[in-house]
């Protein structure tokens, strides 16, 4: 038991980090919608998805703890990532050159 | 007494906490690929027809989603902090915050059944009528937003359902119901000899000490009164999983909300 403790203490945040790191979450929406006034061209969809990725890096890094866990969950996300990638923009470049 | 047999429990169920979050994530990326699918479709039928997908998104109502947004980090954040709270041994807290979880994801859905229902009212719905007289693109917007939004709030509906599983988890008296295998008659002939031994219908056969060693059974009945702020070791693992089911939902709108909402 004692021991379980102190693996958790090991791992914590304090509670302010989660509140600082939800602030940039809304600041980062605020962000998105702000853009959205704003014609980018070619770059709109760049830098809306640029917004959400650091958004989701934020979410996954410290709420989802990923910063204190093992290096194999890490490579496990990391690979999942490529993957992800992969799936996506394969079949978008096939697309793209096809029509 | 109490906290010997906790040391029990823990040694007859061995939990593999890494191993339990490795599958937990492992079913995420599915989640993720699931969602990535739709993606596809969605980052091809924009490329084909971007005029309309900009018309279309136009009727969605931006400030509902932004709200909605706004909703779905907040609760994320209090997901977060009450799996801190746990791990700091404040069930109370912890309990709170989880309940203001589950409120806040029922509040996601409210503003969701009146958007879509805006949009249903205005016969914007999958086979309407009206969605045949728009444009090509146009149609498929609308399409592509009730199959995302709608899986979306399926996992919203799930997430619930799971974060209020473990909210019961946590809630319950602890349980500590286990056989334990120990020389009950020795102990107790130790620590207090004149403990009466009673027979099966209730009637009294004689002091503890005086019991001798042919006596073949002891059926002892024990009341474990756990102390309610300390629990289950187990609940944290889950707890934990099911914080990360609900921030992959939260992730999942992160890209929904510009996508849908901002391309006008």
């Amino acid at each position: 038991m004692s021991h379980d403790h102190s693996e958790v203490a090991h791992h914590s945040l304090g509670y302010g980090t989660y509140f600082l790191v939800w602030l940039a979450l809304v600041a980062g929406t605020g962000l998105t919608v702000g853009v959205a006034f704003f014609d980018f061209g070619v770059l709109t969809i760049p830098v809306a998805l640029s917004i959400a990725f650091v958004k989701t890096l934020l979410v996954v890094t410290y709420f989802m703890h990923v910063k204190f866990e093992s290096r194999a969950i890490l490579y496990m996300i990391l690979v999942c990532f490529v993957m992800l990638v992969i799936f996506l923009g394969l079949p978008f470049i096939d697309f793209y050159y096809r029509y | 007494m109490s906290s010997h047999a906790h040391a029990l429990v823990l040694h007859k169920h061995p939990s593999d906490v890494e191993g339990a979050k490795i599958a937990m994530w492992m079913f995420l990326f599915t989640e993720v690929l699931l969602f990535g699918g739709l993606f596809i479709l969605y980052a091809i039928f924009r490329y084909m027809f971007p005029l309309d997908f900009h018309n279309a998104a136009a009727e969605l109502n931006t400030a509902l989603g932004a709200t909605n947004t706004l909703v779905l980090l907040t609760s994320s954040l209090t997901v977060a902090l009450s799996i801190e709270a746990l791990g700091r041994g404040n069930r109370k807290l912890s309990l709170w915050l989880l309940g203001l979880t589950i409120v806040l994801a029922g509040c996601f859905l409210v503003i969701k059944y009146f958007e879509w229902g805006a949009k249903i009212h205005h016969g914007i719905y999958p086979g309407s009528e009206h969605l045949q007289t728009l444009a090509n693109g146009e149609n498929i917007f609308f399409n592509l937003y009730y199959a995302m939004t709608g899986l979306h709030g399926i996992h919203v509906i799930v997430g619930m359902a799971v974060l209020g599983t473990v909210f019961y988890f946590i809630a319950r008296k602890p349980r500590n119901l286990e056989t334990i295998d120990i020389n009950i008659l020795d102990t107790i002939r130790d620590k207090n000899p004149r403990l009466a031994v009673l027979s099966e219908n209730g009637s009294e056969l004689g002091l503890v000490a005086d019991v001798d060693d042919a006596l073949e059974r002891v059926e002892v009945k024990m009341f474990f009164r756990p102390d309610p702020d300390k629990m289950d070791p187990r609940n944290h693992i889950k707890l934990e999983n099911s914080g990360l089911y609900w921030h992959i939902v939260d992730i999942i709108w992160i890209f929904l909300f510009p996508l849908f909402y901002l391309i006008t």
